[in-house]
């Protein structure tokens, strides 16, 4: 009789539901303890004394709205350009050949390989030269990295050139070509790629810090990061700061999985 | 296909702006780095020039071996393992949970994408203390309680595994994505032929999804090497020298030495390995595809 | 199709609009014309915990001082993550605080680098006298600091309860006292207690407050020299014993489990709190904690070896040398620790000691005898330069001692091995 190695279904939903259980229980907790007055983090909860008072002292205390605000637009921002942005380039790279092609895209997948901690002194350096510090542009500018040219130009490797050529056929300039014809037709990996790009700057701390410097220019994440004092810690505070920056990107991503899946799946980057 | 007048010309339009973008954020800043590194540095007042001082530090510093070996192992953990598990999660869910479960505990375990790695390192911080929930259910199960944050090898087992955890759900969606890709009748021309789950798990799945696994791999890789906030929060680079990484060393030297200079030598030390460790595994890559 | 691209480039310009035209301030705020209000920048970390928050008791508190000066005073709450990345920034892109706070690690560098204004011209003799730590401010030569938050010293706090069952009557004022008290509670075998706790496993090396610098300087050592030029650990036997002491509580009495080995400081206050350690080194304002969580808790100021010693904190006020309004930053500097503002601050926002004489005294009643009766004990972390990194590499070898890997000894010799080659002093 052959041997079976196979894991059973049921075995498997086993370990999946074990490790989805593992993902949100820390989670689970954040929201818990953000009810509470805690100061000890332990695992003993009274639902009777659970309140949103935190939340309320979060709002009444801070510049939240403003600080709301500035993360709004830096985050919109950041996504719009990037999308924008790289698929520009991406298309560069899918659809034109040129020389060094080859050469210039490597140099574009070496810059993935550095960290931000390096790049911040000389960028700063940088910014505050051009005299930008506190501004919008400084915040969302240096977010754009060659990711979102990686992986657009995957999904539009398989953007029919035929589709392109029938349009330019038909009279329509470069740019038209791009907007008209290719743009629609990347809408998917362009909505992952928002998710990723939302992601990441809506949790941008250490860059923020050091450029917003004015109050009216911080971030939801900066905000939250000063209700930690350094001695005492009112716990169930400090997690329901956490939770109300956790909230947007949580939900941006509900709303959008779909597509978002859908953006990397034909990316064709089986390819 | 017809080549087009003004092509190169074209093509440089659309990318110029991501490029200026680029040189001005990622090029020009290493070239800063590299003229930094050769100084000494603290932002406010004007470079002064040092040569190979910082160089010669960094060879005898025991803080930078660390690093390395610390980022390698680090590395060498993650990577498989979240790479493994995200793999077989998707074939997984492809084959038998296409269904709203299935969709469910895909977003489950996105979840810890989402969260900032600082959350995450100050969330398990909580949860792996000595009487934490973690040791709790060791007890339960009739095992010895862990030294999670303050032994030596289990603090860089800690960390590793609290960064496969927040990683599994992206790679997943990823494998899961490639793995839809493939043509349904591929699978049901190796089931007429008698292919088990397995067989055809190793005789297609894997196949088709090469460069997919390359690309997880590559991420990954790229991703360990700049692991920070969860060993800040966590462990602040201890017990000993077990959790110092590069970008933690380079950190500490730029804000808490106030030495730029140090700090770019070590960054380009980290960036010279990184692009080892990619060619590297470009080159297995190749000589695994002429194999096959 | 046209609409699409209309649709789209009023979408681009809107956005790009926004961005260049709603943001953006790099000044502060729109002045009413004809005023001649002078522009300060304030920046204060936080320590309020809920109830009352640090930006609103400071924005309350300051604006009389602001309307009477006539002054469009700004204040920020600085998050105590990036703390030092934020004033480095801050000062080299000339956006830096007229005033700030600063904690001694961040002294010699920043005063090095030139950011930091002396200020001693701005203030009266008399002025002078009234605060108790004046001279604390004065380093380097220059006065560029006015403390201002002095104290919260670490003390060791003892579990009365557990002592009692143990058999123990008097507190330790000796290292020999300690051993035979942590043994004694050892062997009274109190179900889920830990006789002694140290935080070993907390990632900041601020945990050396509590775990190692007292008995270094009770054993007559100390990291520096007194110019703050030369690492000195090995200068006497003090470091080694000091380490050696600990090792031993650790290997050879065993009264430092491994449970004690792993918890960060707030595990070790926490744990405290439930009652589940007997004697553990804490700062002192820990003790409003411990008395909510109903624990009867006492404490020494200080053990004795061939001194005694109690580190305290000692963070200041500073004013930045690029100021445009020094006499006014001066003026708040005077205006945040007169003593009702300070009064106020201790009572609402966090209790600390008194700094000038005319100060009530408002913090924790039952230390009011240590700080009138203890203070020459009180010792503060050294401005050096590298100091940063002695400090850690220390603490390094420290954990590695403490897991049983190297000597006291070789602990020791290991970071003045390192200071010496890698960092040249």
């Amino acid at each position: 009789m052959k041997k079976s190695y196979k894991i059973s279904p049921s075995l498997q939903a086993l370990i999946i539901t074990f490790f989805a259980l593992l993902a949100i229980l820390p989670f689970v907790y954040m929201s818990l303890v953000s009810l509470t007055q805690k100061e000890i983090l332990d695992f003993s909860f009274d639902p009777a004394t659970f309140s949103f008072i935190n939340y309320v002292r979060v709002f009444r205390n801070f510049n939240i709205l403003v600080n709301f605000k500035n993360s709004l637009i830096v985050t919109s921002s950041a996504c719009f350009f990037n999308a924008l942005i790289s698929s520009m380039a991406a298309y560069g790279f899918a659809k034109k050949r040129f020389a060094y092609r080859n050469q210039l895209f490597a140099l574009y997948l070496a810059t993935l390989m550095i960290p931000a901690q390096v790049t911040l002194i000389p960028v700063f350096v940088i910014i505050r030269s051009l005299g930008l510090m506190n501004t919008y542009p400084a915040l969302v500018f240096p977010i754009l990295n060659a990711f979102g040219v990686f992986l657009v130009r995957q999904f539009m490797v398989n953007v029919p050139d035929e589709l392109l050529e029938a349009s330019r056929i038909d009279g329509c300039n470069e740019l038209r070509v791009f907007f008209q014809v290719v743009i629609p037709l990347i809408k998917p990996v362009l909505i992952s790629l928002t998710i990723f790009t939302f992601i990441t700057s809506w949790n941008d701390f250490l860059w923020p810090l050091v450029i917003a410097s004015r109050p009216n220019m911080k971030t939801l994440t900066l905000a939250i990061a000063a209700l930690k004092g350094n001695y005492s810690t009112n716990y169930g505070l400090v997690m329901a700061g956490s939770t109300i920056t956790f909230l947007p990107p949580f939900l941006l991503y509900i709303v959008l999985q779909r597509q978002f899946i859908a953006g990397i799946a034909l990316s064709g980057i089986k390819g | 296909m017809k080549i087009h007048r003004n092509e190169a010309k074209h093509a440089m339009l659309f990318i110029l702006p991501s490029l200026l973008l680029l040189i001005t954020f990622s090029v020009l800043p290493i070239l800063m780095d590299v003229y930094f590194s050769f100084t000494k540095y603290n932002i406010i007042q004007k470079p002064e020039w040092v040569g190979l001082a910082n160089f010669s530090r960094m060879f005898k510093d025991q803080y930078v071996w660390a690093s390395l070996k610390n980022t390698t192992l680090f590395t060498l953990f993650t990577v498989p393992v979240q790479t493994g598990i995200s793999l077989v999660f998707a074939a997984w869910i492809a084959s038998h949970f296409q269904n709203r479960y299935g969709r469910v505990v895909k977003s489950a375990l996105f979840i810890p994408v989402i969260a900032s790695a600082v959350l995450v390192g100050t969330l398990w911080s909580m949860l792996l203390t000595p009487r934490g929930p973690v040791n709790t259910m060791l007890g339960l199960l009739g095992l010895d309680t862990v030294n999670w944050l303050g032994g030596k090898i289990s603090s860089l087992l800690s960390v590793s595994m609290v960064s496969v955890w927040k990683n599994i759900g992206y790679f997943l969606v990823i494998f899961y994505a490639g793995i839809m890709d493939i043509p349904a009748s591929h699978y049901e021309a190796a089931k007429v032929d008698g292919a088990t789950g397995l067989q055809q798990f190793f005789y297609i799945t894997l196949p088709s999804l090469s460069s997919v696994t390359y690309l997880v791999v590559t991420l990954g890789t790229i991703w360990s090497f700049q692991v920070f906030d969860i060993v800040y929060t966590m462990t602040g680079g201890g017990p000993g020298l077990s959790t110092v990484t590069l970008v933690l060393t380079i950190y500490n030297a730029a804000f808490k030495e106030y030495n730029m200079g140090y700090a770019s030598a070590v960054a380009l030390l980290m960036f010279l390995f990184v692009i080892i460790i990619q060619a590297l595994q470009k080159s297995l890559v190749r000589t695994g595809r002429e194999d096959s | 199709m046209k609409k699409r691209v209309v649709l789209l480039g009023l979408i681009i310009v809107l956005m790009v609009a926004s961005m260049l035209f709603a943001g953006g301030v790099s000044e502060s705020t729109v002045q009413t014309p004809g005023s001649k209000k002078a522009d300060i920048l304030l920046w204060l970390p936080p320590f309020g915990t809920g109830d009352s928050l640090d930006m609103d008791f400071w924005t309350k508190t300051l604006a009389p001082w602001a309307e009477q000066n006539n002054v469009n005073l700004t204040i920020e709450i600085t998050p105590w993550g990036g703390y030092e990345e934020k004033y480095l920034t801050g000062f080299a892109s000339g956006q830096g605080p007229d005033v700030g706070y600063m904690y001694l690690e961040m002294f010699n560098d920043f005063i090095e680098m030139g950011t930091l204004e002396d200020i001693d011209q701005f203030f009266t003799q008399d002025e002078k006298n009234n605060y108790l730590y004046w001279t604390q401010g004065t380093i380097k030569g220059g006065q560029y600091a006015l403390p201002f938050i002095v104290g919260n010293p670490r003390i060791p706090f003892f579990n009365m309860d557990h002592l009692a069952k143990a058999g123990v009557t008097e507190l330790p004022t000796t290292w020999d006292e300690l051993v035979d008290c942590l043994l004694k509670v050892k062997q009274a075998n109190i179900p889920g207690v830990m006789p002694f706790a140290q935080e070993w496993a907390d990632p900041a090396i601020g945990a050396l407050n509590n775990i190692f610098y007292p008995y270094l300087w009770q054993a007559g050592g100390d990291i520096y020299n007194e110019e703050g030029t030369k690492v000195v650990l090995l200068e006497n036997d003090a470091a080694i014993r000091a380490a050696q002491f600990l090792h031993d509580l650790r290997f050879k009495h065993q009264v430092l489990t491994n449970e004690s080995l792993a918890l960060s400081g707030n595990g070790i206050r926490e744990a405290f709190m439930k009652g589940n350690i007997a004697v553990a080194s804490m700062d002192a304002r820990s003790g409003v904690r411990l008395t909510e969580a109903g624990i009867n808790w006492d404490f020494v100021p200080s053990f004795e070896d061939t001194t005694k010693a109690i580190w305290v904190a000692s963070d200041s006020l500073v004013m930045n040398s690029a100021s445009k309004n020094k006499e006014i930053a001066a003026s708040l500097m005077k205006y945040i620790t007169s003593a009702p503002v300070m009064e106020a601050y201790h009572t609402s926002i966090a209790t600390f000691p008194p700094i000038t004489k005319d100060e009530a005294y408002n913090d924790n009643p039952r230390f009011k005898d240590m700080f009138d009766n203890e203070y020459m004990y009180f010792r503060t972390l050294p401005v050096a330069e590298g100091a940063f990194k002695v400090m850690d590499v220390l603490y390094k070898n420290l954990q590695l001692m403490m897991l049983g890997d190297l000597s006291p000894k070789k602990a020791i010799s290991n970071t003045v091995d390192y200071s010496k080659s890698v960092l040249g002093n």
